[in-house]
């Protein structure tokens, strides 16, 4: 068996580990492997190493089927089933090569028989113990790498309660101040009639303002979930934008409505897939105060690959001529509680809501933008195969 | 926007007639309400109070002062919101030292990271966290005014 040179990188990193250990030998000769196999070769290195023996025993006249017959199988079984399952067969095949030699009357001597049989036991339960070894390596690695991706995961969950934590904080900061600014103010001098009635009015508009800030957190927050049904976005599209006429032609804009030639059918939730429209058409009305026009369009999209799978998508998208998205603001425009808006006018919520929405049917949202021509928010539903 | 833009109350107090002028503050936040909140506790003190509702508005008020001379070319003391529309509070801190690297300037914000407190230091100003007790600031105010 081939012994490796000592290893004086191991020993500086690891020198107490080094002299406390027992296996000394074993220790370096296990590192020194799992150095150089990976999951991806240790099979591959296992079959050519049964079949250098075989040709071995082939050329040296000794029986192949030895090898064939038992090693094989037991270093299978080792990496299979662990060292005990290894063991078991080694010792099987062990009784079963002498018994073999009884019974084909070979006649050996003692002394040599005794020698054969030893070292063909030892020889297997070193390939069995080297093997567990190295299957023990193998699922410690995938293990960590599970971990390492759950752990990642998790940091990014982190950051997305971290954002939502600042803005929170920053959201409802402002409000609460306003309320234990005025109750100060009611508490600490003699206050006037009219005092007190602007206090308590500023107080009871905050309490509201909270209260919406914290219901659409709700709403941001909420599991997937709802009843999802065949929707034509042609439809839903015509009886969203219906809703919200009034408002858009308040605000001197003009509501455009461009739907595909044919039914555009995704499986979804009617209630929520309005509500990012909605979100949407407002987004786009207020970004035009001085008016303008938006552009409701539905499409079909063929073909996209996923996964080798070609996917095909529902559309539906908004575009405005308004003010646009500042390139630095695009990546942030569905973080939580980012908002260009006015205080009152926009929590931050509305795209992150939608972004959460969209995501929850298999679907993106984007968005495209130049600063002064306008944006294009583009929502893609799988259509799903039923 | 334009329209909340010095839209505070001139406080008219007969404080402060030791120093023969009124104490100039400029407030900045871009939620009304904050405004007159920092508008009412400040109210009883004397000062002078000026609001504005954005960085910008802050800076160019503060330009108008040192330059034209209003309210004897001196800005005692800047109390602003960090996350403001059109120009941030940070940016508008930048601006100010520019035009006067003294003016004491305290930023009152409800989400101040160390990041922020370690910029807001590295220009001579401070930060103090949302929910501010109006006594506290009160506090502040009169001990960098030197009251």
């Amino acid at each position: 068996m081939f012994v490796p040179s000592p290893l004086p990188r191991e020993r500086e990193t690891r020198p107490a580990r080094q002299a406390r250990s027992p296996g000394v030998l074993g220790e370096r000769i296990v590192s020194w492997i799992r150095r150089r196999l990976t999951p991806k070769n240790v099979v591959p290195i296992t079959l050519v190493w049964t079949l250098i023996a075989m040709v071995g025993d082939y050329t040296t006249n000794v029986d192949v089927r030895f090898t064939l017959v038992y090693f094989f199988p037991i270093v299978l079984g080792a990496w299979f089933r662990g060292g005990a399952w290894g063991s078991c067969l080694a010792a099987l095949a062990t009784a079963g090569s002498l018994l073999t030699d009884h019974m084909t009357e070979v006649s050996l001597p003692t002394g040599i028989v005794i020698w054969n049989t030893a070292g063909v036991l030892a020889m297997m339960l070193v390939a069995v113990w080297t093997i567990d070894r190295l299957k023990r390596f193998v699922d410690a690695e995938e293990r960590e790498r599970h971990l390492a991706v759950e752990q990642l995961r998790h940091a990014g969950r982190l950051t997305i309660i971290g954002k939502l934590a600042a803005g929170v904080a920053h959201e409802l900061g402002t409000p609460l101040n306003v309320i234990a600014g005025h109750a100060e103010l009611l508490a600490m001098t003699e206050p006037s009639p009219a005092r007190i009635t602007g206090s308590t009015q500023t107080i009871l508009q905050q309490t509201t303002r909270m209260t919406v800030i914290i219901r659409q957190l709700l709403d941001f927050g909420r599991k997937q979930g709802g009843e999802r049904v065949r929707v034509n976005l042609n439809t839903l599209a015509t009886t969203a934008t219906k809703m919200l006429e009034t408002m858009v032609s308040k605000a001197e804009c003009e509501l455009e409505i461009v739907l595909a030639s044919s039914p555009v059918e995704v499986e979804a939730n009617a209630r929520e897939i309005e509500q990012v429209l909605t979100n949407l058409i407002i987004n786009a009305v207020q970004a035009m105060p001085k008016g303008g026009k938006v552009q409701v369009r539905t499409a079909l999209e063929y073909a996209t690959e996923v996964q080798g799978r070609s996917v095909s998508y529902g559309c539906l998208s908004v575009t405005d001529d308004g003010v646009g998205i500042a390139e630095a603001d695009l990546a942030r425009v569905f973080d939580p509680f980012f908002t260009t808006k006015e205080v009152g006018v926009g929590t931050g919520l509305g795209l992150s809501v939608s972004y959460g929405i969209v995501s929850d049917h298999g679907g993106h949202i984007d968005v495209q933008s130049k600063p002064g021509h306008g944006s294009t928010f583009t929502v893609r539903l799988p259509r799903g195969e039923r | 926007m334009s329209a909340h833009d010095a839209e505070g109350p001139e406080l008219d107090h007969s404080a402060n007639a030791r120093s023969g002028r009124k104490k100039l503050v400029v407030v900045a936040d871009d939620d009304d309400s904050m405004r007159e909140l920092f508008a009412l506790a400040l109210a009883t003190e004397g000062y002078t109070i000026i609001s504005v509702s954005s960085g910008r508005t802050l800076v160019d008020q503060v330009r108008r002062v040192l330059a034209d001379g209003e309210h004897g070319g001196i800005v005692d003391l800047i109390i602003s919101d960090i996350h403001m529309p059109e120009m941030d509070g940070m940016r508008a801190l930048e601006q100010v030292r520019a035009l006067d690297a003294r003016i004491p300037f305290i930023f009152v914000t409800a989400f101040s990271d160390p990041a922020t407190r370690n910029a807001v230091s590295a220009y001579q100003a401070e930060v103090i966290d949302k929910p501010v007790q109006l006594q506290q600031l009160r506090a502040v105010v009169r001990t960098r005014l030197g009251m």
